[in-house]
């Protein structure tokens, strides 16, 4: 084959590209910048139309969602939540993961074939309310540590996911710590738990995501004990305000601050999102 | 095996460990199964009304609900749609991002963007950039006259397809991740050998890194299948199922017995009709994955 | 690696203290400071302003060291209210929906008869209803305002277009169709309602219109004891028309939304509350300069009229179970049975009260100057409840409800004759098999028959 009608395919190729990722990604920012841009507007251009650019840099928005809407309290609440579940998911997900894939115990086959069973059940909307009734029972169910175990739940396919990792470390490894004279849970903590970093950041940050974002259940917990609302919650119900309807401006402000701060952790460390999930997967 | 004193200790260090989410699992995955697997045989209305055990006449009335299975079929539409065009178009994402073109990692950012926000919150966007009466998109789209009346989005004729078209956005970035790290899974040499071999482009695509990438897909169909049928926090925010019940999927009709949305005076919930949805629901979610499986398998011995 | 670890360790050590911070910490904070905590939930969003600031007022000023804590919730207050009982945390006081009526009769509100001053009872004795909040003698809230449907329109666009007010459905329609008809150019159209959710939608208007032109009440004829909604088709018939010919996307609407676009002036006609709409169009949304609105009866089809019901709202239920039902009464009586107060409400256009002394000395705005129909009229009737409210619990009709039935229909995606024919079938064998089971006996009121 010619290396010119190489080069033109090459080059037809990439305009293409080109053009699929362009097209694909002002879609898929598209909404975003509107709720950032929109959250500077008033009203009357979000609800009449006006130009893409607010007319005037309105911050206002933000000290009236700050002031009126508490989202400070809500915004520590949504960090709290998050970072509790990053953190429990990635320690539960992780010795559940070692032990499933490493020991034989009794009653692990009953225990594996229950998290392989309910791996494929859509549950659906029929656990929220059971698990309300489960909080309530251990009177956690007016805190943010009830939301935060409600929030991690069983974890069955980071579990499994973790438990397929570690089947890929050699059990040479332990085997030598444990000769080495290293107790069983040092030989879990300091040997393999490093080793699991790939796959655990995976469970990380999708943990952190799916709590920060979750809707449902936090709004079902929250309903009767306001103060733990998260920053999720709180904005979503802007729309049942008293002022819904005339606050759309203020209602993008609220968008806004529920996706700012995720959206800085994205900046930053964008690349560890997308490469630790793709790494994750890989090994996964 | 015998229970031996070894196994005992060792079993012991096993659950020291395993205890956290053991007891996670039974609190908020077991025990919701279980309550739903009692309460499917109840009626029941919550707090301050009394528990009547009614048999199989819940099943019955699942049966009977013309609505309910109407919001079956919406969910197989829903899910249908957004599998339909997210699988291609992530794969047609990754397949470009991962020649290392100029700006690929700036793109894959963009485009992964969406998959890091709360659907609940982008709902209430997108509610305001869809709504007839002065949402953006009709405004845009009159704008450059490619329509000359709005378009009613949330309307009956539309609300299913605004729904795949938002749902087809909070997904390209998570499946187009999931095909990249499949990509890089493929080894190098393989694509280095057709290439000797003088594959290009197109042939190289289609015989070789498809094929390839066959148990990365079937994994995340599965994933793909398992989302759809359980996407509900946006359809909440956005249509609420409505109108007319146009874009009811099971699990929001489900939800709607626990925790009516819309308290007319009439509305009580109906905790023992909504198990018994729910564990129809997750009986056909259920079939549907085993048929996937078995299909995938006979694909793949082909 | 180590370091990780550890800081994973710690974090998690200190979880529970953090996570309790949320929930238990304000429980404290109130009890060092000595008040007396008194929680009140409500969902009226349209007098918040104006009841926010009287409560201030009172926390701020009362000797008894009480605060009490108005706390607003959204349509949501039904399942909190749920929760809150399960686990024994229910609010000391709770504005009435009829939702509630089971924990009446479940013994969980206190009677409030004992605790009255004669004065009160004086004061409040004309919304004592029997059956309603008066019931075998005990008075368990008091509904000091009312509330009505009426039809609120567009003088501006009415005027505009030499259009008279309607008073019957067929000139209803006209108007919407010809508001329509003239004013789409410049996005203006005759009729809407929030459909969003059919049941919150049609409750508030298609509903009390049914009633007051045909003496049906949810389909149900008190003089026979069946459900019959032959009698809706009219009405369903002129309601397609104004929808499908009205504006745009009602079936996704919200009523703020509708609220907004109405004071924008897009909209020429739509029904809703009366003890809502004036303070409205003062506080949430302003009208549009040159914009006026106008309040009229619900039109009928034909010139029999019957009853249309009315609400009496706001009022409040006293938790059995609360702590300090002492303080609650005091706070309750100081802000919302205080006179001065209620008349405020009422003639900043929060409410419509229902109370004698304060509607003799009541300074009328000219809101109800000018639209006398947003006062309780005689035809303004307290209905009994029917089967399907009484019995709530077993009265279990499967398939769409009534609301969504009409919402359907409407909107085209039903054949009008059918769907009525299978909805009445439905109610009316819902019914039968109640009474045949003996879970009550057929409900029939003489003086609600049609006649």
């Amino acid at each position: 084959m010619k290396i010119e009608s190489i080069k033109t395919r090459r080059y037809i190729f990439l305009t293409i590209a080109y053009i699929f990722a362009i097209v694909m990604c002002l879609f898929t920012v598209y909404p975003i910048v509107y709720t950032i841009l929109g959250s500077f507007k008033t009203n009357a251009e979000l609800t009449q139309g006006g130009s893409f650019l607010p007319s005037a840099w309105h911050f206002e928005n933000y000290s009236k969602a700050f002031m009126e809407n508490d989202f400070l309290r809500y915004g520590m609440n949504s960090i709290i939540v998050g970072v509790g579940v990053l953190v429990l998911a990635v320690f539960t997900t992780s010795t559940a993961g070692y032990v499933f894939s490493r020991k034989s115990f009794i009653g692990k086959k009953l225990i594996f074939s229950l998290y392989g069973a309910l791996v494929f059940i859509a549950m659906g909307s029929v656990t929220l309310y059971p698990t309300y009734t489960v909080l309530s029972t251990l009177h956690i169910n007016k805190s943010l540590l009830g939301l935060i175990l409600a929030l991690v739940g069983g974890q069955i396919t980071n579990v499994l996911l973790v438990s397929g990792f570690v089947t890929t470390i050699p059990t040479e490894l332990d085997e030598a710590a444990i000769i080495d004279g290293c107790s069983q849970y040092r030989t879990f903590f300091q040997i393999i738990f490093p080793l699991l970093r790939p796959i655990l950041a995976v469970v990380a940050l999708f943990s952190f995501r799916t709590a920060w974002n979750d809707y449902l259940t936090s709004f079902i917990i929250s309903i009767f004990t306001p103060s733990i609302k998260t920053l999720t919650v709180a904005v979503v119900q802007m729309k049942y305000s008293i002022n819904a309807a005339a606050e759309w401006h203020v209602m993008l402000a609220g968008a806004s601050i529920s996706i700012i701060p995720i959206l800085i952790l994205y900046i930053f460390a964008h690349k560890q999102f997308i490469n630790g999930l793709t790494a994750g997967a890989v090994k996964g | 095996m015998k229970i031996t004193k070894k196994r005992l200790r060792e079993s012991a260090v096993a659950y020291s460990l395993l205890w956290p989410n053991l007891l996670l699992f039974i609190c908020f995955s077991l025990f919701p199964v279980i309550w739903m697997l009692k309460y499917m045989f109840f009626r029941y209305g919550g707090i301050g009304t009394t528990e009547t055990f009614t048999g199989l006449e819940n099943f019955m009335r699942v049966f009977r609900d013309e609505i309910y299975w109407k919001s079956v079929l919406n969910t197989f539409e829903y899910a249908l749609g957004k599998i339909i065009i997210t699988i291609p178009a992530s794969f047609a994402l990754a397949y470009i991002l991962n020649k290392k073109i100029k700006g690929s990692g700036f793109f894959q950012s963009l485009i992964f963007l969406p998959t890091i926000m709360s659907s609940a919150v982008m709902g209430l966007v997108f509610y305001l950039l869809f709504n007839v009466y002065n949402g953006e998109i009709n405004r845009m789209l009159m704008g450059i006259g490619l329509i000359s009346s709005p378009i009613n989005w949330l309307g009956a004729d539309h609300a299913m397809h605004t729904l795949i078209i938002v749902a087809i956005w909070g997904a390209l970035g998570n499946y187009m991740v999931y095909f990249l790290a499949g990509l890089q899974q493929i080894p190098q040499e393989v694509i280095e050998s057709a290439e000797v071999d003088g594959a290009t482009g197109f042939r190289k695509l289609w015989y070789i890194t498809i094929p390839m990438m066959g148990p990365i897909l079937k994994i995340i169909l599965m994933l793909a299948i398992a989302t759809a049928f359980n996407d509900m926090n946006m359809i909440l925010v956005l249509t609420e199922g409505g109108p007319y019940n146009a874009s009811m999927v099971m699990t929001l009709y489900a939800y709607k017995f626990f925790f009516p949305v819309s308290a007319a005076n009439t509305v009580v919930p109906q905790f023992g009709y909504g198990a018994a949805l729910s564990f129809v629901s997750a009986i056909i979610a259920g079939v549907i994955t085993i048929l996937f499986l078995r299909f995938s398998r006979k694909m793949s011995d082909m | 690696m180590k370091k990780i670890t550890a800081v994973l360790l710690i974090v998690l050590a200190l979880i529970p203290s953090l996570a309790f911070a949320g929930g238990a910490g304000e429980d404290s904070s109130a009890e060092s400071s000595g008040k007396t905590v008194i929680r009140l939930w409500t969902n009226d969003r349209h007098d918040a302003t104006f009841w926010t600031e009287k409560v201030e007022e009172y926390n701020a000023t009362n000797t008894d060291n009480i605060e009490l804590s108005y706390e607003i919730y959204t349509d949501n207050i039904w399942q909190a209210v749920d929760m809150a009982f399960q686990t024994g945390e229910a609010p000391d006081i709770v504005k009435y929906d009829m939702y509630f009526d089971k924990y009446i009769l479940d013994g969980r509100f206190v009677d409030l008869l004992p605790y009255m001053t004669d004065e009160q009872k004086e004061l409040t004795e004309a919304v004592w209803y029997e059956g309603q909040n008066y019931i075998d003698g005990k008075l368990y809230f008091i509904p000091t305002g009312n509330t009505c449907l009426r039809l609120f329109y567009n003088k501006t666009i009415f005027d505009r277009l030499g259009l008279e007010v309607p008073e019957t459905l067929d000139e209803m329609v006209n108007a919407a169709v010809t508001i329509t008809n003239e004013l789409k150019g410049e996005g203006i159209y005759g009729f809407a309602c929030n459909l969003k959710s059919a049941s919150n939608g049609l409750k508030r208007s298609l509903e009390p219109q049914v009633e007051r032109g045909t003496g049906l009440r949810l389909g149900y004829d008190f003089g026979t004891g069946t459900y019959d909604f032959t009698p809706y088709i009219p009405y369903l018939e002129g309601w397609s028309t104004m929808i499908q010919q009205g504006f745009p996307g009602s079936e996704s609407l919200d009523i703020d939304p509708l609220r907004s676009q109405f004071a924008a002036g897009k909209i020429g006609m739509y029904m809703s509350y009366t003890h809502a709409e004036p303070g409205v169009y003062v506080n949430q949304f302003p009208m549009a300069e040159g914009q006026e609105w106008g309040c009229t009866y619900l039109p009928i089809d034909g010139d029999q009229l019957y009853g249309q019901y009315f609400t009496g709202t706001p009022g409040f239920l006293f938790n059995k179970d609360g702590e300090n039902f002492d303080a609650a009464w005091k706070a309750y009586t100081a802000i919302f049975l205080n006179v001065d107060n209620l008349r405020e409400h009422f003639e900043q256009g929060f409410g419509i009260s229902s109370i004698p002394a304060v509607l003799e000395t009541a300074d009328m705005g000219s809101d109800y100057v000018n639209n006398p129909a947003l006062l309780k009229a005689d035809d303004d009737v307290m209905y009994p409840k029917t089967p399907e409210e009484e019995y709530a619990q077993d009265f279990i009709v499967e398939g769409l409800d009534m609301y969504n039935t009409f919402g359907a229909i409407i909107a085209g995606q039903l054949d009008l004759e059918d769907g009525i024919a299978d909805l009445t079938k439905r109610y009316n064998e819902v019914n039968e098999r109640l009474i045949s089971q003996g879970v009550y006996e057929r409900i029939i009121y003489p003086e609600f028959a049609r006649n």
